[in-house]
């Protein structure tokens, strides 16, 4: 009982982590497709303020499977070595760049191309990661891994990196629409936005497919009750990018497009937990088994229920204070000046 | 099983990526502090050299938060990656101590840091004194969390081993495990005087220059007083701390001394061990000092025991141990007689135009970070061969990874890091040279002079020194 409702906490962390840096990781890949200076540094003023606090929620995933999954941590990661090291890297030469870009105040090409190519990485990188999870990481006795370097590395784990880099953009550029007022920039990314639901639309659909080969080991689809959760959750995802396309034609329901891919992000994640439950890592190790002990998942439970209502009520109010325009002109220029997202050219 | 180079490349790749994360936290605790204090006195006085320094001081804290929170992402994926057997262990325990610091401190610290650092403008300044508050707290509740899953390793309590996985029996055991707080107060006052040597060495380096003598003149007083005030105490905390080690760690405590038998009472001032004869080729030794020291002796007769008497296997690295102390040790002393020259200089009215002291505080700049790094290596190095002492061994706890990836993932991240330590090096002294910017127009409810009327350190050189030293600020 403590074991699943621990477990519904991890995968809250993770529908957070993808919704709030999926995007953010998205405008980097977005802004490989302008051309101007001022387009690149605009988008990257959505994601200076940020990242850091969009990152902290895969802190919070990782800790979340530590703390009540040691089993599960302490295999698969081990499994992951390679693209795991590589996400790192890819966020360490991001997170500079992004302080270096903003503390300069305008954009720079080398700091430019280790935001954007940082950005492009980690997304692949995480599809790969959740490919080789669904693909399953078979662990030795006592549930550590034993298994090779490279066994992360397949066709199926590169299509769902190249889905990951897909659906991530699409949440950015649907985040652009949402953050700023109509302008030629954003009409230009409304246009890519209609595109990539098309391209993200049909890698997940191509990944889902797939899934009954590559995963053929360790899922099953056996009870009725993971076939009807998976029908409705796939149903919602279609009506959601459906209604992103649809978004992505107007200038009007700002919100409409972000939400949607929202929905259909936690659709996603709930879809992929009606295979694998009650596996935390196919195709063997099962929640109980991977769960730590009573003590530790009340304490978890207790301390997190207690903090993580704050921390999103503060992370909200953040959002919605910098959100707010910039006051008369007579006002202190912050340090970086942080503009909406307008091509003006003396906006940065 | 995992070969031996994959042990130790896993080590060397941790105790390399902690001491670069370390670097951060330990100027970034501070300067967070430091920041809420000058933008509180700024609100209080409305005066705006103050504002002008919290601006200066917060492009440096920025980047340096940064790099820390990449950093500390890596430490923790490290624990999965590297160390998956001790992960499998020790996470009912360390996995939610570590946990706890994500949920309270770092949540706290990313949510807020948006406001301070780009909120100038858009919100009141109540709002941003709370926000430079509620990133200090989040900093101090950091400090909280990591020392504590840290002091447990090094002092284990509240547990039960279940098929060698570590449970929890009693949280408060746990929490408040026997080394915990003596180890919070001295890393708390650590990081404040690293970061009050870091503001300290800057204004030094202007003063020294006579570039914004009214900026520096303020912090440089505020840091040097922090300083003397700060030093004594920690000398007396980090006595206390030695004094837990030689309870739970002895060997530690024998290893640092540096006497391979027990018949020295004299504190080692130099050695150069031979670990494998047992004996030290050579040493300088001050007679009767280190019963004061160690022991508390002051008849000076008390002997500290030898490396000797440790069973040979339980043996921590004797270089690494002696060496780490005397870097925390001989620069604490360093710090405090400075300390209390600045105290002497002050009192002769001469603390801001001796040349020689001036010259001398922009070396002592990263001196804190250095006694701090030297301090983990000490409490890292001196816990071996136990990862969880008396517990968990460092050898089996490593994951059985190829010996390949290991050695490609330590070589990439010693090339990848002192890149970005470069980076930010020559990002701080960038900034240095580029210095504060001036304050222009105001918020109507501040008074526009640009020194307020509690300002008399403010001399008139203030206004002028902007011209032409402050680059243009890009816009």
């Amino acid at each position: 009982m403590t074991a699943n409702a621990w477990f519904a906490f991890v995968l809250f962390g993770l529908v957070a982590y993808v919704a709030l840096d999926g995007y953010d990781l998205g405008i980097g890949t977005l802004a490989m497709a302008r051309r101007r200076d001022e387009e690149r540094f605009s988008l990257l003023e959505i994601v200076a303020r940020v990242w850091d606090g969009n990152e902290s929620w895969l802190l919070l995933v990782a800790l979340g499977l530590w703390g009540g999954f040691p089993a599960m941590f302490g295999g698969f990661f081990p499994a992951i070595y390679i693209p795991a090291i590589l996400m790192l890297f890819s966020f360490a030469a991001r997170g500079v760049s992004i302080e270096m870009l903003s503390n300069a105040g305008r954009w720079r090409m080398g700091w430019g191309r280790m935001f954007m190519g940082g950005s492009l990485c980690a997304a692949f990188l995480q599809g790969v990661i959740l490919g080789t999870f669904v693909q399953g990481v078979p662990l030795g006795p006592n549930a550590h891994f034993d298994g090779g370097t490279f066994d992360f590395l397949s066709g199926y784990t590169v299509l769902t990196g190249l889905t990951a880099v897909a659906l991530y953009t699409l949440a950015g550029a649907a985040m652009v629409k949402m953050r700023s007022q109509e302008n030629p920039l954003v009409a230009s990314v409304r246009a890519q936005g209609r595109k990539l639901v098309v391209l993200a639309g049909g890698l997940v659909v191509l990944s889902a497919v797939l899934l009954r080969v590559a995963g053929a080991s360790s899922l099953t689809l056996d009870q009725p009750f993971r076939v009807a959760v998976l029908v409705w959750m796939s149903v919602a995802a279609a009506a959601m990018f459906v209604t992103a396309w649809w978004s992505f034609g107007r200038t009007d329901h700002t919100n409409m497009a972000f939400v949607a891919i929202l929905v259909a992000e936690v659709a996603g994640v709930l879809g992929l937990v009606a295979i694998v439950y009650p596996m935390i890592l196919p195709p063997d190790l099962t929640i109980a088994e991977a769960a730590s002990p009573s003590s530790t998942l009340i304490f978890l439970l207790a301390g997190f229920g207690l903090f993580v209502p704050l921390t999103a009520a503060y992370n909200l109010y953040a959002f919605w204070a910098l959100r707010t325009r910039p006051g008369p002109p007579s006002l202190p220029r912050a340090p970086s000046t942080v503009q909406e997202v307008m091509p003006t050219p003396g906006g940065g | 099983m995992p070969t031996h180079t994959v042990l130790d490349f896993s080590r060397w790749q941790f105790a390399f990526t902690a001491a670069f994360h370390m670097t951060f936290p330990a100027i970034t605790v501070g300067l967070s502090v430091f920041l809420c204090v000058i933008y509180a006195l700024y609100m209080r006085t409305h005066d705006e050299m103050y504002l002008q320094i919290y601006r200066f001081w917060r492009r440096i804290f920025a980047v340096g938060f940064a790099l820390g929170v990449v950093s500390g992402i890596v430490l923790t994926f490290q624990f999965g990656l590297n160390w998956g057997s001790y992960a499998h262990d020790v996470g009912p325990i360390i996995g939610v101590l570590i946990g706890m610091e994500v949920a309270t401190a770092f949540f706290l610290e990313a949510g807020f840091i948006g406001i301070m650092l780009y909120g100038e403008g858009r919100v009141s300044q109540r709002i941003t004194m709370f926000a430079n508050t509620m990133v200090a707290l989040g900093t101090l509740l950091s400090t909280t969390w990591i020392i504590d899953a840290n002091s447990w390793m090094q002092t284990p309590a509240g547990f039960k081993r279940v098929n060698g996985q570590f449970e929890p029996t009693d949280w408060v055991n746990v929490i408040f495990n026997p080394s915990y707080l003596h180890r919070y107060f001295h890393m708390l006052f650590a990081a404040l005087i690293a970061a009050s040597w870091l503001v300290a060495g800057i204004s030094a380096f202007y003063l020294a220059r006579r570039r914004y003598p009214a900026f520096s003149r303020r912090t440089f007083s505020i840091a040097l007083g922090l300083l003397a005030v700060l030093m004594p105490w920690q000398l007396f905390v980090g006595d206390n701390v030695g004094a837990v080690m030689s309870s739970y760690q002895p060997y530690k405590v024998f290893t640092w001394e540096g006497n391979y038998n027990s018949d020295n009472s004299g504190y080692n001032l130099l050695i150069i061990p031979d670990p494998q004869a047992g004996k030290d080729l050579f040493q300088i030794t001050i007679p009767n000092f280190d019963a004061l020291f160690g022991p508390h002796d002051l008849s000076g007769q008390a002997k500290v025991p030898g490396i000797n008497t440790i069973p040979k296997d339980q043996r921590p690295n004797v270089y690494l141990l002696f060496w780490g102390f005397r870097v925390m040790f001989y620069g604490a002393i360093t710090m405090l007689a400075t300390a209390v020259v600045g105290v002497y200089l002050r009192m002769r009215r001469k603390l801001y135009t001796s040349r020689r002291y001036l010259r001398w505080v922009t070396w002592m700049t990263p001196i804190g970070v250095i006694a701090i790094i030297g301090g983990w290596i000490v409490a890292e190095a001196g816990r071996q061969p136990w990862v969880v002492y008396g517990q968990l061994l460092t050898g089996k706890a490593v994951s059985d990874l190829s010996t390949a990836s290991v050695v490609f993932s330590f070589i990439a991240f010693v090339g990848l890091y002192l890149i970005m330590f470069s980076l930010w090096v020559g990002y701080v002294v960038r900034q240095v040279r580029r210095g504060p910017d001036p304050i222009e127009a105001e918020p109507s409810d501040v008074p526009s002079t640009p020194n307020g009327p509690r300002a008399p350190l403010a001399v008139p050189d203030a206004n002028r020194e902007h011209v032409g030293s402050g680059a243009p600020v890009s816009a």
